[in-house]
């Protein structure tokens, strides 16, 4: 990853990045200094940024032991290719975990909206799910 | 500048057309107008080669050798 | 909803996803990345990516999958709680040249040279608005992001370092408030437009004239310029790979879209009018999509015809993408034209393009966008494109779901009667006034 897109998360709390090999090179740019004598007029100048929003983690759903007899849903956010994609890890399943029930769903509305019916079915009747994807 | 005529009467007068959208409409007009109310003026258009900016030597031979003024138009 | 998941994100996503992740609280989800991109491809292709492995960590993907679900969860994985994010200090102390060098490297900039945001220049800037300092104008996302909050001063901030006369900052402010960014983090690369109307044209020398979309006049260039830089320090927008995946991207995210619109030279009730507002407030209203092309390109331009622009510019929106509206920008003597030919109004305009511009529903579908946004709508039944799914082939359909899709505005210097035509949506109007 590289410097730019660290800056969004600029600040961000060693906690919430312990663990992340990705975020590890953290380089936060606050002290403008360079290492030779200034040249000009000192000035003062306001940081630009907004306010971000605290982050509220949320603790992630406990796993399972096995996925044998289990039912996984193969849920499409709706992106090109991924019912393609999701049609390929249910072969895969058939193949390798044949003991695995694979349900494919198209969530419905935008691919960023809430499915609440898918949710409460999934909720109701599967173990696990499998979301796919970007592009 | 070239010198005036003394009277359009009797002349010919070239109307060339630049070849912007409508010249040809307004110089059709403008003959219309000399046929009404100078008869005895001649009037004879042309649309001039090339695009807007370009020069047309064979057209400016032929006004010389034929022509005895030019009305030019038109910027849109 | 307690429900173990497995995420999958193709390889271009990767640090979206991840910082993504992050900042809605689960740092450690276990995304599970393919090869890029994934549509267009053969099944046996895509086959060998399930069977192959994550182009990130170069495991199995398959055995990532399974361990994503099944390997239990570390004392990380279930912490709760709240994490604070700071930006760094309230202020910044160097030379001038080091501190533009400062801003430029940490994204604060659009790579252009600013006007550096002293406390004096920022104080000079509030004076031009009623509202208090840390009065918070409101919040912004350049996507599907948490959104970030700002106060007066930290828009003052971006306002000045656009180049903004004191003067034009309520009309700064009004764009704020709308939490509407100008940098948005689609892979399709948005533009975005504003139209401003009311007495503050005039009072401000916004140019609507000649060149009237073009550098000609500071107000124009300055807030436009404006709103960029604060979709990126305030919304947190324009970070390539987090918050800005523009393949891409757009010029015209530079300075936008800014259009101020003419209204004494139309023949036409001016676009804020038409939103509900009085002839006399002052307006900006903000648009999005992606992009503006010029209208003399279409048929039935040609100097032989009686130039029908109805015709040219609903041949010109039959190649837009219907997903986004359509907005005409109509030279004057374009707008006196239409006029003459009988569209005494803007809606009888609007409704005679969104009746003839049309595609059949072959031809819709065949659409990248139907496919990704209004398929999943049409299953949840929302009109209409829940009935245009279920009409045949060869059914005609508009090429734009709405007619409110389209809106017009009057702006131009009169040498010519060119249209423009904005393959862009409006999103909302703001009033100025408010805000100063």
């Amino acid at each position: 990853m590289n410097r730019r897109n660290l800056l969004g998360l600029l600040g961000m709390s060693p906690v919430a990045l312990a663990g992340m090999p990705a975020l590890a090179a953290t380089d936060k740019k606050t002290d403008t200094k360079k290492g030779a004598a200034p040249a000009g007029p000192i000035l003062e100048v306001l940081n630009p940024r907004g306010t971000p929003p605290p982050i509220t983690l949320i603790p992630m759903a406990k796993r399972l032991d096995t996925l044998n007899g289990k039912t996984i849903y193969l849920v499409s956010d709706g992106f090109p290719g991924a019912d393609a994609f999701l049609n390929q890890i249910s072969i895969w399943f058939k193949k390798n975990m044949p003991s695995v029930t694979t349900v494919y769903r198209l969530k419905a509305g935008g691919f960023a909206d809430d499915d609440p019916k898918l949710m409460a079915e999934i909720k109701d009747k599967g173990n696990a799910v499998i979301m796919a994807i970007g592009h | 500048m070239a010198p005036r005529l003394d009277s359009l009467h009797g002349k010919t007068v070239y109307l060339v057309d630049t070849g912007f959208h409508g010249s040809d409409v307004l110089l059709h007009q403008i003959q219309a107008w000399f046929s009404a109310n100078l008869p005895d003026t001649t009037t004879v258009f042309k649309r001039k080669a090339g695009p807007y900016a370009e020069d047309d030597p064979a057209l400016w031979k032929e006004i010389k050798s034929q022509g005895n003024a030019v009305i030019m138009a038109v910027g849109h | 909803m307690g429900i173990p998941s497995a995420p999958l994100v193709t390889k271009a996503f990767k640090d979206l996803a991840i910082l993504n992740a992050a900042k809605r609280g689960m740092p450690h989800e276990r995304i599970c990345f393919t090869p890029h991109p994934i549509w267009g491809k053969t099944p046996e292709e895509v086959r060998a990516y399930v069977e192959g492995p994550d182009p990130v960590t170069g495991k199995p993907l398959m055995k990532e999958v399974v361990d994503a679900l099944t390997v239990p969860l570390s004392e990380e994985d279930k912490k709760s709680g709240t994490v604070s994010v700071s930006t760094g200090p309230a202020t910044f102390t160097d030379t001038a040249d080091n501190l533009q060098e400062f801003y430029l490297n940490n994204g604060y900039t659009d790579f252009l040279p600013i006007i550096l945001p002293t406390e004096e220049r920022v104080d000079r800037m509030m004076r031009a608005t009623s509202h208090k300092p840390d009065e918070v104008v409101g919040k912004m996302a350049a996507g599907a992001y948490p959104p970030w909050s700002y106060s007066v001063r930290q828009v003052a901030a971006s306002a000045v370092m656009a180049g903004c006369r004191p003067e034009y900052f309520p009309i700064v402010l009004a764009i704020a408030s709308s939490g509407m960014a100008s940098l948005f983090s689609s892979t399709n690369s948005f533009a975005f437009a504003m139209v401003i109307n009311g007495p503050i044209r005039d009072k401000l020398e916004f140019n609507y004239g000649i060149g009237a979309l073009g550098p000609f006049a500071q107000p124009n260039a300055t807030i436009g310029r404006a709103w960029t830089l604060l979709s990126k320090n305030l919304g947190n927008g324009g970070i390539p790979g987090d918050t800005y995946l523009g393949s891409l991207g757009n010029n015209l995210n530079y300075n936008n879209v800014v259009i101020a619109e003419h209204e004494d030279a139309s023949p036409w009730v001016p676009l804020h009018v038409q939103k509900g507002f009085k002839r006399e407030e002052n307006v900006v209203s903000l648009f999005r999509g992606l992009g503006v092309v010029p209208g003399q390109v279409a048929r039935g331009s040609s100097a032989n015809e009686n130039v029908q622009f109805d015709f040219q510019m609903s041949d010109l929106f039959s190649t837009f993408t219907g997903f986004f509206g359509a907005l005409i920008i109509a030279d004057p003597l374009v707008a006196a034209r239409l006029k003459e030919q009988g569209y005494d109004t803007k809606e009888k305009l609007i409704d005679w393009l969104y009746k003839n511009t049309t595609q059949t529903v072959k031809d819709y579908k065949s659409r990248n966008y139907a496919y990704l946004f209004d398929y999943p709508r049409a299953l949840r039944g929302d009109e209409p494109w829940a009935t245009w799914y279920k009409l045949p082939d060869d059914a005609v359909v508009p090429h734009f779901p709405h007619a409110s899709d389209f809106n017009i505005v009057v702006a131009g210097g009169q040498t010519n009667a060119y249209p423009q035509a904005g393959n862009l949506s409006y999103g909302v109007s703001v009033s100025i006034d408010k805000w100063m």
